[in-house]
Formats: C-alpha cells, structure tokens, sequence
C-alpha cells in the first residue's frame, strides 16, 4: 500500500487521549467511541499528521509487533477510522511523528468502541411539523 | 423598554448569512417588543457569576418559568451580562415574523443550519416548540413560548438553558450535564446520560446531611486551581415510575401524570436547608446501575468520565461543541474518577459518598 496522509475529520469530529484512552465524538453522527492502547497511540499519531508508514514505524517501536501483521491491523483500522467519517484523507505533507518515551509495550490490535446512544436519542428528538410559516411544532 | 431598528428585508440563511441572521434577529426582537407591553413582569437572577435580566409577556409566564429559578432572584440588575425577552405567543396575540429557513436547515436537537454567526445564535428548543435567538454583541436573548398553558415539563425545569449556557461560555463557564451533592469542602460530580441514575443519587442525598447543587445541570469553570459547580436550576426529574422508590417526595410533585413524560419537583421545597448554589469538585463518579442491593464506591478511569459527561453534554446544547469538549477534557484530566455502583438500597448512597469524600487527601 502506497503511503497516505489523514488528518483528522475536524470539526465535525473531536477527540481526547487521556491515560492512553482515546474519547472521540462524531458531532455531526451523534455517535461516540474509545479506542485501545495501540488505537489510541494512532490516534495520537493522525492528530499530529504522521503519515500511514510514519504510524506503522512507531507503532513498531512502540509495541512488540512485526511489520507484517502491524501493517495489515493499521490498514483495517484506518479504514474503519475513514469509514466512521473519524478522518480524511489529507493533501498535506505528513509530519513526523515521534517515538513516545516509555517502554516497548505488548501489543493488541488496535480496536474502535462504538456507542449510539446518543445517537438514538438525536434520531429520537420529535422532528417538528412544519406551519405555514415555516416555523416547527413539534408533533403531538 | 425594548428598542430596536427593525430591519425587513427578507432573504435564506444562505444568501447572507451575517447580514439575514441579524436581520432575523430584529425582526423577532421587534416582536417581543410589542409582545411584552404593560402587563410585563421584570425578574433579575445571579446564576454564577452572570447577572441576567429577565421580562416576561405576563406573570402567567413567569409562573410557569420562574419556579427553576427563584433561589437564583436578586433585587436589581441594572447592568446585566443577559437580558432576556420572553414571550407567549397565544396569551399576546402575536405573530412571529416568516421564518427564513427551509424544512431542510432544521437539524435534530434544535440546530439550524445557516443561521448561527459569529454574532447570533438560534436554536429550537428539543422537545417543545419553544424558540430561542441569542444576539452575542448586545447581550439580548428572546425566548418565544407558543402556549405558556401547553408549557412542557422539561422548560419548566430548565428555562432558557441554551441562552445561559451560550453566555456562560463566553465567560469560561461550561454548561455540563451532571449531578452535584456533597460537603462543605468539596462534592462530587455525577455524569451520565438521562437514565443512567444521576437524578436517583442527588435526591436520595436530600435525605441525608449531603448538601446539593444540582441533579442534571451544572456550569463548570476552573476556579483558583480548582474546579468549581455552579448550580443552575432549583428543579429534579424522575421518570414516574422512580417515584415509588421516593415515598418522601410524593407531597411535591409539580407536574400532571397524565400530561407530562416526567415528575417534576423543585427542591427548595424539599429541603431547603440542603440546597446551595454550588461547590468545589473534588471528584468525578460515573454512575452504573447494578441491580443489587449494595452501593460501591470503586476507581475507574478518565476515560469512563470523558465518555460519561461529554456526549450527554455537547448534544443537549447547540453549537460550540469542539470549545466545550475540549473544556470537559480539562476537567476531566484535573479530577480524580471513580465508578459508582448503584444498589437498590437508596439510603447507601448518600452514606458511600460522604464516606468517599471524607476519604479524599485534603
């Protein structure tokens, strides 16, 4: 696979790492998610514009993976990530990213955590009739 | 006295979206202006740090919308961070102005596609047929209520949430979908979505010596190297059936079984002494209902906060969403979390969090 740079789908998407779990939210979709440890350290790595091969490189030295599987498991999850409308594909030249400063870690694929519930209740808000006016009612 | 250019030149929110919303604005502000006449009620709050001013069309309407908030009245406001306008469409015999938008601008949960700026803010309010604009140059709010005697029980609860909370961003305060109970010192603050007990676990502490500021809306700031709640609204829901498991509350109930979708109270009634306008922080506590009999106390990560306090509060409150996360986040990274297990016994709960606080470092 040839290399690609995403960035992150802003602002219709927001998203936070804390203690190496991320939080993102689709504010458009309603749906929220969390990532794993190894989703989290690619999140961290899309927001600061590293490249496809800028990501499998540091999740390499992060993480006790060969470049192999590593390579296959990224690629799914990016497209999951592209999928969910979570980033796009970008024009911009990648940034470098930086190999974090801690031990090389057991890896686990990385995983995406859908929730809808606030999703269903957005879809659940009574959609108004509309009055000759054009102002909403909302439907008895 | 209202006063206002009125200014009717008709156009889309897409054709011009600064000048047509402005525009929009003062034709609607020209409505209340003749809406709210001689028989006006004048009513000034201090909601945190935000003096707010509001008119009501009558009393009828302030009866209905005032309850929430009179713990928050003041005497004066003479120079108001918000003044409000708010009418009833039916009991003035006014008509509101064409809208410009189409069927298709009308977003889920309030939002209008091309009619917010920079400057004015709009929004449907959820549920009811209630309509807000917010002008963030002069500070003016209008509120339309079609029918104050059709008033749903949820604007009774919280009145004007999305105009007060649109202010409070623009002074660091973010609008947070949570509960908080707890000591003089310090309290906790109870996230999650409508059903995932907040409201069970801030009125089960009425009964206690826990103090309480909110069980589902609160304006958090960062305050010297704190984090400070400001309680908003004098007012609790449950779902009717929950009533049964608060037989002390049953002598309180402001709203109709037959009419509304939840019941309705206003805590000073309850227990006044119990009800302060807010407090520090000291903690986070995600709720979880568990179906047993014990209520535990046990760490849990910021994660589970960020995913309990955030999406319930960006999506009851149009636009800025990406500000008011990442103002969440900060919070959530200076707090302690811990999950608190819900039991079937209701009296634990007040008894779990008082005992958690007081296990705290100081």
């Amino acid at each position: 696979m040839s290399d690609v740079s995403y960035r992150v789908n802003s602002p219709s998407v927001v998203g936070e790492v804390l203690d190496n779990e991320a939080v993102i939210i689709n504010l458009t979709s309603g749906a929220y998610y969390s990532l794993n440890e190894s989703g989290s350290a690619i999140w961290t790595l899309l927001e600061s514009g590293s490249s496809r091969d800028g990501i499998l490189g540091i999740l390499r030295a992060q993480f006790t993976v060969d470049e192999a599987m590593a390579g296959r498991h990224l690629d799914h999850f990016l497209a999951v990530l592209a999928e969910e409308a979570l980033i796009v594909e970008s024009d911009s030249p990648a940034g470098e990213g930086a190999v974090p400063e801690q031990a090389v870690q057991e890896y686990e694929p990385p995983q995406l955590m859908k929730y809808t519930d606030m999703q269903e209740l957005i879809l659940l808000d009574p959609i108004h009739d509309v009055d000759e006016k054009g102002w909403p009612h909302v439907k008895p | 006295m209202i006063q206002s250019t009125m200014l009717m030149k008709k156009a889309g929110p897409t054709s011009n979206p600064e000048v047509t919303s402005l525009e929009f604005f003062d034709q609607l502000y020209t409505v209340a202006h003749h809406a709210i006449g001689p028989r006006r009620h004048v009513v000034c709050l201090r909601a945190a740090s935000l003096l707010i001013r509001i008119e009501f069309s009558d009393e009828n309407l302030a009866g209905k919308l005032m309850p929430a908030l009179r713990h928050l009245q003041v005497e004066d406001a003479s120079t108001p961070d918000l003044t409000i306008y708010t009418w009833d469409s039916t009991a003035t015999g006014t008509a509101l102005p064409d809208a410009i938008w189409e069927r298709s601008d009308m977003q889920p949960m309030g939002r209008i596609d091309g009619l917010d700026t920079e400057r004015i803010r709009a929004a449907f309010m959820p549920r009811t047929d209630g309509f807000t604009m917010l002008d963030l140059e002069r500070n003016i709010g209008l509120h339309n209520v079609p029918d104050a005697n059709t008033i749903s029980v949820h604007q009774r609860s919280y009145p004007f949430r999305t105009l007060i909370s649109w202010v409070a961003m623009r002074h660091a305060m973010t609008f947070v979908h949570g509960a908080v109970v707890g000591r003089e010192e310090g309290g906790v603050l109870i996230g999650g979505a409508s059903g995932s007990g907040k409201s069970t676990s801030a009125l089960a502490c009425l009964n206690s010596e826990l103090l309480y500021v909110s069980d589902d809306h609160v304006l958090l700031e960062h305050q010297r190297g704190d984090v400070y709640a400001h309680g908003l609204y004098n007012s609790a829901k449950l779902r009717h059936e929950q009533l049964l498991q608060f037989p002390n509350l049953q002598d309180f109930v402001e709203s109709d079984p037959d009419l509304d979708d939840k019941t309705l109270f206003f805590v000073d009634e309850i227990a006044p002494q119990r009800v302060v306008k807010g407090l520090v922080v000291r903690a986070i506590l995600v709720p979880r209902i568990t179906g047993e009999r014990e209520t535990r106390i046990v760490p849990a990560s910021p994660a589970k906060a960020m995913m309990s306090l955030a999406p319930s509060s960006l999506f009851l409150i149009p636009l800025d969403q990406g500000e008011a996360f990442r103002r969440i986040a900060s919070f959530v990274h200076k707090l302690p979390v811990h999950e608190i297990q819900l039991g079937s016994d209701l009296q634990q709960i007040p008894h779990q969090i008082d005992t958690f606080l007081q296990g705290l470092p100081s």
